[in-house]
């Protein structure tokens, strides 16, 4: 009964997420199932937590659940009936040659293993206590997280401020589950690992044109010891993952549609753009970092009304999100301090300190062996190839890096550089897809083709 | 005619040097790529590989995470249960106070799994450190208190009525307390 109610889960949350991806491309006249699959359960993730939440305003129990539930269908529906419609056909992309067929099979096999390795270890202790605990609290009370639980002083340490896009998908699996059930909350960890190895594999092949590469990247990005053999990584469900995952499609469509192969690219872009801000607290800054890029191309490609409607959905999102936790009277994160310009002042002495910190963890080889590094040189490749795809790639994973150190200066704790130590692994953890995506455009020798086999 | 004839072998000439140094620039870049991979790779398995053998699935149980938590720092299999049953005892409108060692993790992360579990009773965790303990328990006892948790902390011995949970957490309940209403 247990497994009949999660496949049911998983049912009607892909089905409401493809239903969104199949809307955004149906004025294209094909489709990636891959893609399609991929993008479903990105989408899925955001249709689900965020019909919960608004949904949870006016309903409870099995009544928000058959809202949610229907809504999803219908989602589903009309998404098959406007490809239908518009005669989108589906494809399947086969490798084409013998070395495109052991890097399939290989990778298939690593994601294979990776979801089992998720499956061996518990939810870690922020897996557990900011993001289960709300999925657990929503069940107990009919599908919503009470008031109480925001203005809780005493279980500030579970972070009430934080946003809903993981517990509320953890709260749907339950909600269909009957219980809450920590073992097979577990699966959709590695379906946001699978969703943005497969995603990064496709985009590396959309921009390079060589599908060899974006399957060697794809290869290759377990690989990083942090993802794996580190608290904080794929195996003890924290969100930074899943947040780096969104931030890698969204940037990665959005270079897509700088180089015009395909006309859904900046839809895309616009919907896990969204989404970014409601995966993670630290989402809103890259968020930030994504709508400025955005802007930047609408200016370049002339279209800067639309570029500056693009990050709308994310800003009444992020605003949305902080009057609710206001009316909620939620209790606020104690970890930086209201920036201002005196403390900036004050703290700027902290820059030193902040970058050799910084050092230390990017060179620290049992966290990324010489991951760094290797970005490193990817961004000089970037960087001389003086192309504006390659630059505003650059820009995507240097200016996280950039705002997310900055944001020490403002560290409230008594020791900035252990709050560093603390948090500073997971955010870069954040960049890490995207930094992969530079090194895959940089490994690849400058796009020759027209347009790229996916 | 000449003329023409030098200036096309020179630019043959030039092709050819551009090719040699676009085919010089080709082996460096795979030469410089194959090296770094090779030694991300050989930095990276060492400590990914066992990462992935390591631990097995399972048990398939409701409470897997809390469970494995609680097992390991109070040695009470199906722990979650039985603190759960420990805790539906007590009216819902009443609190627990949880004291948990300030910069001890151990007992600051079980303090939180303790909170975990105590839902729907309002908590207040209390890091304490030094000898402050007493003070603290003064400060906490109130008539809306259910009862006080120790969380691999030893509660002072005029405190009576305490019950273990296992190796790593003592309740204290409200009767103890001098203050049941």
């Amino acid at each position: 009964m247990t497994l009949l109610g999660l496949a049911g889960a998983y049912f009607t949350l892909l089905a409401g997420g493809a239903g969104v991806a199949l809307l955004i491309v149906r004025s294209s006249t094909r489709f990636n199932l891959i893609e399609c699959a991929c993008l479903a359960w990105l989408f899925g993730v955001g249709v689900i937590s965020l019909l919960l939440w608004l949904g949870g305003i006016f309903a409870s129990g099995i009544v928000l659940q058959a809202l949610v539930a229907l809504l999803c269908l219908g989602l589903g529906i009309s998404g098959w009936r406007s490809t239908q419609r518009r005669k989108v056909s589906f494809s399947l992309p086969r490798p084409s040659n013998p070395l495109e067929w052991i890097l399939s099979v290989a990778l298939l096999l690593e994601l294979l293993i990776i979801f089992v390795v998720c499956l061996k270890h518990t939810l870690g202790w922020d897996g557990l206590l900011n993001w289960e605990l709300k999925a657990h609290y929503g069940f107990l009370n009919s599908g919503v997280l009470p008031q109480s639980y925001y203005s809780s002083a005493g279980r500030g340490f579970s972070h009430p401020g934080y946003p809903l896009a993981i517990p509320f998908t953890e709260l749907w699996l339950y909600l269909w589950m009957g219980q809450p059930h920590q073992f097979w909350v577990k699966t959709m960890f590695p379906l946001f690992y699978i969703a943005g190895a497969l995603l990064l594999a496709l985009l590396i092949t959309r921009l390079t044109g060589k599908r060899w590469v974006g399957l060697l990247i794809a290869l290759f990005l377990p690989f990083v010891p942090f993802v794996i053999a580190s608290p904080g990584g794929v195996v003890v469900g924290y969100v930074d993952i899943p947040l780096s995952v969104y931030y890698v499609t969204a940037l990665g469509y959005l270079l897509c549609s700088l180089e015009g192969s395909l006309s859904y690219s900046f839809t895309i872009y616009v919907a896990t753009l969204a989404l970014i801000p409601w995966i993670k607290s630290e989402g809103a800054i890259l968020w930030s970092v994504l709508a400025m890029i955005g802007l930047a191309v609408g200016l370049y490609q002339r279209r800067f009304r639309a570029a500056l409607l693009s990050i709308l959905p994310g800003l009444i999102l992020i605003i949305g999100w902080r009057l609710y936790l206001r009316a909620m009277h939620a209790v606020t994160s104690s970890d930086f301090a209201q920036p201002t310009l005196q403390l900036l002042s004050v703290n700027l002495r902290r820059l030193g300190a902040i970058i050799g910190t910084a050092f230390d963890e990017m060179s620290e080889t049992s966290h990324w062996s010489i991951f760094w590094l290797l970005v490193l040189v990817a961004i000089i490749y970037l960087l001389v190839a003086r192309t504006l795809p390659r630059l505003l790639l650059a820009a995507g994973v240097l200016g996280p890096i950039i705002l997310y150190l900055l944001t020490y200066v403002f560290s409230a704790w008594p020791s900035y550089t252990a709050h560093m130590r603390s948090s500073l692994p997971r955010l870069l953890l954040q960049v890490m897809p995207a930094a992969w995506l530079a090194i895959g455009l940089a490994l690849s020798s400058p796009k020759t083709s027209g347009n790229a086999r996916t | 005619m000449s003329n023409l004839l030098d200036d096309c072998a020179r630019l043959r000439c030039n092709d050819q040097q551009r090719l040699t140094r676009m085919s010089a620039r080709l082996y460096l870049h795979i030469g410089l790529w194959g090296v770094l991979l090779a030694v991300f790779l050989a930095r990276s398995i060492p400590i990914v590989g066992p990462a992935v053998l390591e631990s097995k699935i399972g048990p398939i149980d409701p409470n897997h995470s809390t469970d494995a938590y609680l097992s390991g720092l109070t040695h009470v299999p199906n722990g979650s249960q039985l603190f759960s049953n420990l805790v539906e005892s007590v009216p819902p409108k009443k609190s627990f106070v949880i004291f948990v060692e300030a910069e001890n993790s151990p007992s600051e992360f079980l303090g939180m799994v303790v909170a975990y579990l105590s839902w729907p009773h309002d908590v207040r965790i209390v890091k304490v450190r030094g000898a402050t303990l007493e003070q603290e328990i003064a400060g906490a006892k109130s008539s809306s208190v259910a009862g006080l948790f120790f969380c691999l902390i030893k509660p002072p011995a005029s405190l009576t009525g305490s019950s273990h949970f296992g190796s790593a957490i003592i309740f204290v309940p409200n009767v103890s307390l001098g203050f049941n209403s």
